[in-house]
């Protein structure tokens, strides 16, 4: 931690998405500064750490990721200095059971310990600033890589490579099922490419009963993903529910398009004849998604025109995305 | 590494935050988003660097501790510190 580290950002190591969100926000802004905890304990070695650590910089702010008990102890502990707290909240109201979340969110709503209420999802910010003061937005924001790790274009394939790539715990959200059935429906080759569902016993059923031709990674460092991926010709991210859409947006970086529903804010900034290219209407259908990935992969190339173009629009959302963050960071700095 | 150099003194990277907390070493370096830990000889060759000790005087205190003959405890050593130099951690 360097002495001109103003906001800390520190996050449970159980938390990817948010973890990933803060990570990408101290590579973006260069504004904070993202530590992750692994023990959630608290008093565990690392929470021990990061106090002495925090109380000898003093920070202008820490702010949490999501929340977890372990965080109260941290919110003790910077009381006598005159550090301010805030939690970056990432799940949207319809991402997970809001129900198991509620009691948490409620009482950050309502914590005089609390300063900054900033949230992920622009509509959570919007609602709550009525009924909280200090609730700002703070959009996701997106590494690029290189133009040496961008796919390059292979030609026309008689095997196209498709993704569906999901934590065990989202299966239902990111529309597995529909995705299946679509797939199941197709004419043409395709593999599958898959980090984990098929370990699952009722989807490893579902995939053998479907016929789906597919490979399983399974759990991915990230270095195997991003090698993975670039293998990867038209991602499935037909979700129900999304906040941003990570997933998503880490194809797009790289040039692949990704199929979605109208749920997924990643896409929320192509414009009108991309999006109805590659966005679903009724996520629950079945015959649309197969309909548009027969479509996307009607012509050679079609897939690398539009991966190159959103890839553009991606880019300049995203520079937008990094101003306005920047813009919150340094209202909490200054 | 050449016999001349276990006369070497490591520094700690000042960027470089550390502890000593319940006999482990937690190491956070500059650019870093977790924690290092250290324990068992790890630990005590950090101490060594802490106390600006010649790595030949680390070595013996490695070797005695843990009973290891001297030429096996230079090996550990020597393959620690380089990848705590390689790392940035220490200078």
């Amino acid at each position: 931690m360097r002495n001109d580290d103003r906001v800390i950002t520190l996050c449970v190591g159980g938390f990817p998405g948010t973890n990933r969100s803060l990570l990408n926000l101290e590579k973006t802004t260069g504004l904070t500064r993202h530590i992750v905890l692994r023990g959630s304990e608290a008093d565990g070695a690392d929470v021990k750490f990061y106090i002495e650590l925090l109380r000898e910089k003093k920070p202008t702010c820490v702010l949490f990721g999501g929340w977890s008990p372990v965080y109260d102890v941290f919110l003790k502990s910077i009381r006598s200095l005159k550090t301010e707290a805030g939690v970056y909240w990432t799940s949207s109201p319809g991402q997970v059971d809001i129900s198991e979340e509620a009691e948490y969110m409620v009482s950050l709503i309502n914590s005089r310990r609390i300063k900054h209420r900033i949230f992920a999802n622009g509509e959570l910010a919007k609602a709550l600033s009525g009924v909280s003061h200090n609730v700002k937005h703070l959009p996701d924001t997106l590494l690029f890589p290189g133009d040496d790790v961008i796919k390059k274009p292979k030609g026309k394939k008689d095997e196209l490579v498709f993704s569906l790539f999901c934590s065990p715990f989202e299966y239902k959200r990111k529309n597995v099922f529909n995705t299946l059935l679509a797939l199941s429906m197709l004419k043409r080759k395709y593999t599958l490419y898959l980090n984990g569902l098929s370990k699952n016993r009722f989807y490893g059923n579902i995939l053998k009963t479907l016929g789906i031709r597919y490979r399983d990674f399974n759990w991915m460092t990230d270095e195997k993903y991003q090698t993975v991926l670039g293998e990867v010709d038209l991602g499935l991210q037909i979700s129900f529910a999304e906040t941003f859409n990570y997933v998503a947006a880490e194809h797009i970086v790289r040039k692949i398009p990704v199929m979605t529903s109208r749920m997924v804010p990643a896409l929320d900034c192509m414009p009108a004849h991309i999006r109805n290219r590659l966005v679903v209407d009724d996520a629950d259908c079945a015959s649309e998604i197969r309909d548009k990935i027969e479509y996307l992969t009607g012509e050679a190339d079609r897939l690398h025109y539009l991966g190159e173009r959103m890839h553009a629009h991606l880019k300049k959302e995203n520079e937008r995305r990094i101003g306005q963050a920047k813009k919150v960071l340094k209202s909490i700095i200054e | 590494m050449k016999d001349d150099d276990l006369s070497r003194v490591y520094a700690i990277n000042g960027e470089v935050a550390h502890r000593e907390i319940e006999g482990q070493i937690l190491i956070l370096r500059p650019d870093d988003n977790f924690l290092y830990t250290l324990n068992g000889s790890g630990r005590l060759i950090w101490q060594g660097i802490v106390k600006k000790k010649k790595l030949s005087a680390i070595i013996k205190n490695v070797s005695k501790e843990f009973g290891l003959p001297e030429a096996t405890a230079r090996q550990d050593v020597l393959a620690f510190v380089s990848e705590l130099e390689a790392k940035g951690i220490i200078l």
